[in-house]
């Protein structure tokens, strides 16, 4: 591979490493994406050997853009926790709000170790805010499977929290 | 307040393994290359649903597997994106055999429908994708001792003649093999084992189609003990 292909290949993981921050980001953290998108470029660009460019590396830029992917998630977590807001308490939510999602989040939790392992995984992850392709990919199901779990999984959790009395 | 975000938002809200341990970054990297057994697949997966920082880590990595083998050949393919091709051709060859089904029903019923033959029955040689044809690295990986390395690995179907590369923990290729058609390699002489990460592949041709297929990149670790018998 010579130094231009290389170099296209690179360019193609930054973007996509790109949107795979911007995935948990969210559209508002444009700017913050487009600096991972430079410093995976630079990254990258170091990971390889500086002499000689690897006559097949594309298996091996896949592993260092799988590193600098969760790099860049995680430099992004200490970017919004270490923040100039950081510190700054947000006053929209109330103490009791909090206190009541918490005793929410509880029985959710507790309920879901009540249902089977194929619903339980499907509800898990649906509400750590996969989507269906995603829990499609992680559990290796086929579209219909994943959404009948989801589906058949959430209609279990509504019913055990109703019983719990715990839903509203 | 919909009820989805409202579970969801209660559900972040109490994170019970949030202090436990998370996955290391060599975790993180054989999960993203479908590297991991089925019981530390499960358990990684159990940890990161339960984990809000890795559940998200573990989001953008979906990202990245579910595209990088768009543009480049060397990235593994989701698992999703095979069985769907696969239920592809599976689709298409229960079609062909509708097809075939309703001309022998209806061919009494007019010339019209007898006269467009069914389709060539399935035949998974012919049909089978590009990923599974590839030859399939069986050993080293993960932990091996330094004293007798041996690679072994299981021949492409389609593609008989293999060349294994040896990769250093930098990405170099330091080694590539003589062509063989056997599915075993003694380390080579003129490189001497050196502890460390390490890496290597096959790369299959000789086959009808005279294209060349790369297996799986696949690591291991050489130390210089036995494997389980550090002492």
């Amino acid at each position: 591979m010579n130094e231009e292909d290389f170099g296209h290949l690179v360019r193609q993981y930054s973007r996509l490493i790109r949107s795979a921050v911007a995935r948990i980001a969210g559209p508002s953290a444009a700017g913050i994406c487009d600096d991972v998108e430079q410093n995976v470029l630079i990254a990258l660009w170091q990971a390889m050997p500086g002499e000689q460019i690897p006559d097949h590396p594309s298996s091996y830029i896949y592993r260092a853009a799988v590193r600098e992917t969760i790099r860049a998630v995680r430099g992004l977590k200490q970017t919004s926790e270490l923040g100039p807001d950081a510190d700054k308490a947000d006053l929209s939510v109330s103490q009791d709000v909090i206190v009541e999602g918490k005793e929410l989040g509880r029985a959710i939790r507790t309920t879901l170790s009540e249902i089977g392992p194929d619903r339980r995984r499907a509800v898990t992850a649906h509400l750590a805010g996969y989507d269906v392709k995603e829990i499609m990919a992680m559990f290796e199901w086929p579209y219909h499977k994943a959404r009948n779990l989801i589906a058949r999984g959430m209609a279990d959790l509504r019913r055990k929290l109703d019983a719990r009395g715990c839903r509203d | 307040m919909t009820e989805i975000v409202r579970f969801r938002t209660a559900f972040m809200l109490t994170d019970p393994t949030e202090a436990e341990r998370h996955l290391s970054e060599q975790q993180w990297e054989s999960l993203a290359c479908g590297e991991l057994d089925q019981e530390n697949h499960e358990a990684a997966l159990d940890h990161i649903l339960g984990c809000r920082r890795c559940a998200e880590i573990h989001q953008s990595l979906l990202v990245l597997r579910e595209n990088a083998h768009t543009f480049d050949p060397g990235a593994p393919v989701p698992n999703v994106a095979r069985k769907s091709s696969s239920r592809g051709w599976i689709f298409s060859g229960m079609l062909a055999v509708a097809a075939t089904l309703l001309v022998i029903v209806f061919r009494p019923v007019g010339p019209d429908l007898t006269n467009s033959g069914p389709p060539a029955a399935f035949d998974p040689v012919l049909r089978s994708s590009q990923w599974e044809q590839s030859a399939t690295p069986l050993s080293p990986v993960g932990q091996t001792s330094m004293s007798r390395v041996v690679f072994s690995w299981t021949s492409s179907p389609t593609a008989p003649v293999s060349i294994v590369q040896l990769i250093d923990g930098h990405g170099e290729v330091v080694w590539t093999s003589q062509e063989t058609e056997a599915n075993t390699l003694d380390w080579p002489d003129n490189i001497a084992p050196s502890p460390g990460r390490h890496y290597w592949r096959v790369l299959s041709f000789g086959g009808a189609a005279g294209g060349q297929q790369a297996s799986d990149l696949v690591a291991f670790d050489l130390s210089e003990f036995p494997s389980g018998n550090p002492g």
